[in-house]
């Protein structure tokens, strides 16, 4: 037990005290800036088109919202044909300072903001992106490629059929939900709604920065977003977007004359999101937005946080060999000694880094000093104190790291330089590197069929489980995964100390698989 | 005496290829121990052995009266033949680090590294990391590395190669002291003179087996003696006295030649002369050749090769 806590705490102080450790600390906050980045990435790219239902009980708004989001889409099209154009419009309609806007068509010449209304709906109404680019196509360079514009991404729709008023004022929850769960699919509604608006009757617009503009307002006196769930984010800021400029613009002409416009400039809608799953139909929050992406993010920490680790494991290990230290540690201290210990001191170094990271997550957040950036930290961590994130992150951290770390503590026993640690380990960066993309793509729907046999499966299930935290599965089930990775942890380590034993005097080119299997039957 | 380690009949085989055949050895408390044998005889595979870092295949090992050395790991001092260090440790850490190892106290192991480094000329290096260290340096720093703990056993491989002539007399001396103090020393070399000068016996082996074990005197014993004689008489009489072996000439200078004569370590000096005189030889110049452990490991080890070729 003495040799390996001197091993593990030589390990330890050696690897904090490098250079690598201290780069690693600058870096793991930025990398999980970009984990969190990534869920909300693959979002944005991936969301096909939506279509929101509109219950308009206020009268006046249905049509001019479904209007306002196509004109939206309108500006992003002819936003970015105007980039396009600008890049390739031939050479005679260009002057010194660009684009010949004298020569080119008004609607292709002028950025998104500078677009009026009426120019959206003329392009709207003369058939869209096809028709710009066919009035684009005279003046473009005859090499110029196909361009690509953004699609479609959210269509406004009346509510087929739907309940009466009273019934919907008294319980939206109950009355909308047929539309809503499983995709309205279930009660023979309109199948694929993202969402329904429910516009009260008495609704009115409310100054910028108050609580109802917040979102956190009564929700009888607001527009109530209603879904399954959370609201993609890019979806939601649309919705609220368009809405805000409808409330404002109200309020700017019924100001006209005053000296209230000032004032009306900046009123915005009254929006508040709400789940019909939950009891209540509670308001989606901020704080719901980052429940539904934190698991993952922490998954793809999880998986990077390891990749470190591992690879400051294997590099350690490779340097003991290659400067043949290794041969006086194991006349003093058995193999498994060794292996044990250095195994335990790098976890601390793991667990160290860890903590660290966090810290300096947080701190970094504090020192910013923007409220907004404050209150997501704010709630990040009242979402971690609430809930069993926080030791279901450090059950599935201490799973993941000794179900690789045995792996690259064998594969650094047979490095002899960088190059070998490179070559050795591909295939199992490879394979984490996989992960992240792996959990993304599945922990969209974390109780779905392929989120719980990926939770079973030996390595993936760390990751899986712990990006379907907040989805509450069965405690049956994060017991089965647990115990699967714990079988697999023993056989691991059992290998791994058989073939670190030989491994660390193994001279010559890396083993061959025949002769691995001998290691394993403990032969040399 | 008191045997500190004794090995029997140890057998090791790497896939096709045999590393030690059949090996036996015992070393007495307080002897210095050559293991001597050409490149790739199975010297360090036997120590690695003797060390419990490897398994033999058949055979047994006792060590300070146990049979596993890692069970008395802290009464050894090991040197391996391929030498490296922590390039960002100090070498005051690494010397503590490897005491610790081997069952000292951190302040204890702290307060006998800079003895060490002290004694040995290194104290303005103690606190230099040891890849600021020249490679002599670093190559002292790991041979008191082996030495911080007090060993009553020291198994140094190779520890000569690499040092420069003036570090390879401070391992010489190094050597000598912990003879003085009563410590048992088992190097491996292939460089004779540091045996000759060091053992008190030496074991030869090739090919992984035992070729030759005993004392450095019994070793030369293996070999003739060489009688030089110049002279310008005729020397034929003297082939004929009952140790001489074999005569040629070496060389010539006018009438002079010089001779020399092979003969059995019986050979008696004086009556070699004394047949001179009778015979009336002159005796220009006469010189009486020992044979070196040098030459005597190339004779027996081309011997064993030889046994080995034609075995094979």
């Amino acid at each position: 037990m003495r040799g390996i806590l001197l091993v593990a705490s030589h390990e330890f102080v050696e690897t904090v005290r490098s250079k690598s450790f201290l780069v690693s600390l600058i870096l793991i906050p930025l990398m999980l800036g970009v984990g969190l980045a990534i869920p909300t990435w693959i979002e944005h790219r991936t969301s096909a088109m939506r279509t929101v239902a509109v219950v308009d009980l206020a009268g006046g708004y249905a049509e001019r919202l479904a209007a306002a989001v196509n004109r939206r889409h309108a500006r992003e099209v002819l936003s970015a044909l105007h980039l396009y154009v600008r890049a390739y419009a031939r050479s005679d309609f260009r002057t010194a300072q660009g684009l010949d806007i004298e020569r080119v068509p008004a609607i292709l010449a002028r950025p998104a903001d500078a677009i009026s209304d009426a120019e959206a709906d003329r392009f709207l109404a003369a058939g869209g992106a096809p028709w710009a680019l066919e009035l684009a196509r005279p003046y473009l360079r005859a090499d110029a490629p196909e361009p690509q514009l953004p699609p479609q991404k959210l269509r406004i729709v009346p509510l087929a059929d739907p309940p009466p008023a009273t019934v919907l004022l008294a319980d939206p929850a109950a009355a909308l939900g047929p539309w809503l769960h499983d995709g309205g699919d279930a009660a023979g509604k309109t199948p694929g709604l993202a969402a329904v608006i429910l516009i009260p009757p008495d609704v009115t617009g409310v100054a910028a920065g108050s609580v109802a503009a917040l979102g956190r307002g009564d929700p009888r006196r607001s527009v109530q977003i209603w879904s399954d769930g959370a609201l993609p984010r890019d979806m939601a800021r649309t919705l609220k977007g368009t809405l805000d400029d409808l409330f404002r613009r109200d309020a700017l002409l019924a100001t006209a004359g005053t000296r209230d416009i000032l004032a009306a400039d900046r009123v915005r809608a009254p929006v508040v999101a709400l789940d019909i799953s939950a009891p209540g139909g509670r308001a989606l929050t901020l704080a719901d937005t980052i429940r539904r992406i934190l698991p993952k993010a922490l998954s793809v920490m999880l998986v990077y946080f390891l990749y470190i680790n591992m690879f400051m494991l294997m590099s350690n290990t490779m340097e003991e060999r290659s400067n043949r230290i290794v041969e006086v540690l194991i006349s003093s201290i058995t193999p498994r000694t060794l292996m044990i210990g250095k195994l335990l001191g790098s976890s601390l170094v793991a667990v160290a880094m860890f903590g660290f990271s966090v810290l300096a997550f947080f701190g970094i957040f504090s020192i910013a000093g923007d409220s907004a950036v404050v209150e997501f930290a704010g709630i990040v961590l009242g979402i971690l104190k609430g809930s069993a994130i926080v030791p279901l992150l450090f059950l599935y951290f201490v799973l993941g790291y000794f179900l690789f770390a045995g792996i690259f503590l064998t594969l650094g026993a047979f490095a002899e330089s960088n190059r070998d640690v490179q070559n050795l380990s591909l295939p199992v960066v490879l394979f984490m590197a996989m992960m992240p993309v792996v959990v993304i793509a599945f922990a969209d729907d974390p109780n779905g069929t392929s989120a719980r046999v990926l939770s079973f499966l030996p390595f993936f299930g760390p990751f899986m489980m712990m990006a379907r935290a907040n989805a509450s599965p069965p405690v049956i089930e994060i017991l089965g995964s647990v115990a699967v990775q714990l079988l697999t942890i023993l056989a691991l380590l059992w290998a791994a100390a058989r073939v670190f034993r030989v491994a660390i005097l193994f001279s010559g080119r890396p083993p061959r698989f025949r002769q691995l299997l001998r290691f394993l039957r403990g032969e040399e | 005496m008191e045997t500190v380690v004794r090995i029997a009949d140890i057998h090791k085989r790497f896939g096709d290829q045999v590393a030690v055949d059949g090996l036996s050895l015992a070393v007495a408390r307080g002897e210095v121990f050559g293991f001597l044998g050409p490149n790739g005889a199975g010297k360090t595979t036997s120590i690695r052995i003797l060390l419990d870092i490897m398994s033999p295949d058949r055979g047994s090992v006792d060590v300070l009266g146990v049979r596993s050395a890692l069970s008395v790991a802290h009464r050894i001092g090991y040197l391996p033949e391929e030498r490296g260090l922590y390039r960002n440790m100090t070498a005051e850490g690494v010397i503590t680090y490897l005491a610790r190892l081997k069952g000292l106290g951190a302040r204890e192991a702290r307060r006998r590294a800079r003895a060490l480094l002290e004694r040995y000329g290194l104290a303005a290096a103690a606190r230099r990391r040891i890849r600021q260290l020249s490679k002599g340096m670093a190559q002292k720093v790991q041979v008191l590395s082996t030495l911080a703990h007090d060993p009553d056993l020291l198994i140094l491989d190779e520890p000569f190669s690499g040092l420069d002539p003036v570090n390879q007399q401070v391992l010489e001396q190094v050597l000598r002291d912990l003879k003085a103090a009563g410590k048992t020393v088992i190097f491996s070399t292939h460089v004779m003179q540091h045996a000759e000068r060091l053992c008190d016996r030496i074991l030869l082996i090739a090919r992984g087996r035992n070729i030759f074990e005993g004392s450095v005197d019994d070793a030369k014993a293996r070999l003739d003696i060489r009688l030089r004689l110049r002279t310008e008489g005729d020397v034929a009489p003297l082939s004929g006295l009952p140790a001489i072996k074999r005569v040629f000439r070496r060389s010539r200078d006018g009438d002079i030649c010089e001779w020399e004569f092979r003969a059995e370590r019986s050979l008696s000096v004086e009556r070699f002369i004394a047949a001179c005189v009778e015979h009336r030889i002159p005796i220009r110049h006469f010189t009486m050749l020992e044979p070196s452990l040098h030459d005597v490991f190339v004779r027996l080890v081309r011997a064993n090769d030889a046994v080995g070729g034609e075995g094979s």
